[in-house]
């Protein structure tokens, strides 16, 4: 992802801004900077309400009435999201980025057999003309994802949770997507299943050269399944390199914590450390500097001045002064 | 105890066991299986007698015979011509009554759902005012000022059902438009009114249908009840509710047939579409079929 041309989205300086009744606006993700080459997975991690969804749901536009992408630039697949109008935004999504999130029957229409979801998505998308039957197309989908052809004419009850999740990502590739955004795809599943549809993003990305983006808080997950990773903290990225870099040498004090509180097999199950505090909510978010700092061992002066991310190593580069 | 399990215990206590399984299991054949015969009757009982409907050749107040099954009225027609055509009548209005009501209400609440914020509160502020006065009192009202005709009756009683199927449309929609079913919808480029058209629209049926079944309960016994009072379907047209009140007066000197059969067609016809409805939303939901 080194060069330009293989590289499929770009996140630079993203900000968004929500409006809320009850603590007023903030910016509940702000100077999120990533970008995603062809073929590659990258994770996204952080805990509930750092950003990592608003994010996701920034990319392809869809974000909740209160919250608005304040400033940044957004590209994907050379074109600019943030100023493309309706009708090109809806070929984008889809053509370039499928999203599939967690409780996949929630996703899928009840009354609609799998066969009818598959062939109008893909009919939206001008996949579906007359040289292949309804019928043909939508099995050839289900295969992809692995499953029986039966499945095409079962209505979305009729299946497991597991088999849920295949027929919606056979259904949200069937637009074919060079991009595909899993929000949480397997909360709720057990870990057999998960790891059976880790197994299968995983083939879909060598067979069909799909970049995934996984956002989770389940570090175990993107070890296992990411090239790179950014670590989020209220609304900030304060960590992203490779899998490897971030897991083995976590340069920022909340990476660091994050990966002491998992408890190993080794250790004393004791010894895994919870962080002290919690993460600021959003009428509590400091105006400049560091969103951490009150948590943070290393604290000094300085964090609450203005500052940006810093390279300590090729590729890996962190939100923190201790690195200046 | 799940509130489904405890439903049916209750409903165990209260109703014998046969009844209740025959109204869970046979609800809808029993429902067609009425309307069915009640339907052939309105169709070919007139054709089969051949006797006309508003003649008065035979016999003032005659009890029920062999050559008149339900009697004859005041003055001198067959009660059971009269009841067969009266019956074609009140399902053809209550039917258009029913259509009317529930493709309007369907397309506001669709609207007003799915469109939210300002305009959903125009419309569902609308549709309070007009359901603060009951259906019967509104359409009654609405026919009268807009004059005393049947055309008017059916659009009156029409507009008078309308908010309830608006009501229950959007709520349903509202419920639907939070679906992940929707966002994931979205986010792979479905045009909104598809979205509607074939995410929204086709999973209000299974209530839409249930309430549309209602609407034809309802509209057959306000049909009848204003031209029981006189607006609407005037005499000597036969309708259940118009012979109803012709028969009325007849009742305290002992000649109950010329409103009695009428009212027990209205009881069937009422009952039968209230088994259909229960019956339908059961069937038409995938996810109980079993």
């Amino acid at each position: 992802m080194s060069e330009a041309a293989a590289e499929l989205l770009r996140v630079r300086g993203l900000t968004v801004a929500l409006e809320t009744r009850r603590r007023g606006a903030g910016r509940v993700v702000e100077g999120v900077t990533f970008e995603i080459g062809r073929g590659e997975s990258f994770g996204l991690v952080g805990e509930s309400g750092s950003g990592k969804s608003m994010t996701a749901l920034a990319i392809v536009r869809l974000l909740p009435d209160a919250a608005r992408a304040e400033a940044g630039q957004i590209t994907l697949g050379g074109r600019d999201v943030l100023g493309l109008d309706d009708d090109e935004m809806r070929e984008l999504r889809g053509g370039q980025v499928g999203m599939i999130f967690q409780q996949a029957r929630a996703s899928l229409n009840p009354l609609m057999r799998i066969e009818d979801q598959i062939v109008r998505v893909a009919a939206l998308h001008g996949r579906a003309n007359g040289r292949r039957t309804r019928g043909t197309l939508a099995r050839e989908q289900l295969r992809e994802v692995g499953l029986p052809s039966r499945v095409a004419r079962s209505y979305p009850h009729q299946l497991s949770g597991g088999m849920a999740q295949r027929a919606l990502i056979a259904i949200v590739l069937a637009a074919r997507p060079k991009l595909l955004i899993a929000d949480e795809p397997t909360t709720g599943l057990d870990v057999t299943t998960e790891a059976e549809i880790y197994d299968l993003l995983r083939s879909l990305r060598a067979e069909l050269g799909l970049s995934l983006l996984l956002i989770t808080h389940d570090l175990a997950l993107v070890a296992q399944n990411c090239d790179r990773v950014a670590v989020m903290h209220a609304g900030h990225v304060v960590e992203t390199g490779a899998v490897d870099q971030v897991f083995e040498r976590p340069l920022h004090p909340y990476t660091q914590a994050l990966l002491n509180s998992v408890p190993t097999l080794e250790g004393d199950a004791n010894e895994a450390l919870a962080l002290e505090g919690r993460a600021p909510k959003l009428d509590e978010l400091p105006q400049h500097g560091c969103r951490f700092v009150e948590r943070c061992p290393h604290r000094m002066p300085k964090c609450s001045d203005p500052f940006g991310m810093v390279e300590p190593e090729p590729g890996h580069r962190v939100l923190c002064r201790l690195y200046d | 105890m799940s509130i489904a399990a405890e439903i049916r215990v209750r409903r165990r206590v209260i109703v014998p066991s046969w009844a209740s399984g025959l109204a869970r299991e046979h609800g809808l054949t029993v429902g067609v299986g009425i309307l069915v015969l009640l339907v052939l009757a309105a169709l070919l009982g007139p054709l089969a007698s051949g006797d006309s409907a508003t003649s008065t050749s035979y016999g003032n107040l005659a009890a029920p015979s062999a050559a008149h099954l339900f009697g004859t009225d005041d003055v001198g027609r067959d009660v059971l011509v009269r009841v067969f055509h009266a019956i074609r009548l009140d399902l053809l209005l209550a039917l258009v009554i029913c259509g009317l009501a529930t493709v309007a209400g369907a397309v506001i609440g669709l609207f007003s759902g799915f469109a939210g914020g300002f305009v959903d509160l125009v419309v569902m502020r609308l549709v309070d005012i007009m359901m603060s006065i009951p259906v019967f009192i509104l359409a009654l009202i609405t026919a009268v000022v807009l004059g005393n005709d049947e055309q008017t009756m059916v659009l009156a009683i029409a507009f008078a059902y309308t908010p309830v199927a608006v009501r229950v449309v959007r709520s349903q929609v509202l419920s639907l438009r939070e679906l992940p079913m929707v966002e994931t919808s979205r986010a792979i480029g479905t045009p909104a009114w598809r979205i509607v058209l074939w995410h929204i629209l086709p999973n209000t049926y299974s209530v839409l249908i249930a309430q549309s079944t209602l609407f034809l309960a309802w509209a057959i016994l306000d049909t009848a009840a204003m031209s029981f009072l006189g607006v609407g379907v005037h005499p000597p047209t036969p309708e259940l509710g118009a012979m109803i009140s012709e028969g009325s007066q007849y009742i305290v000197s002992g000649q109950w047939w010329v409103s009695v059969f009428p009212g027990i067609f209205i009881a069937l016809l009422v009952i039968s579409f209230n088994l259909v409805g229960d019956g339908l939303r059961d069937y038409l939901d995938p996810r109980s079929r079993r």
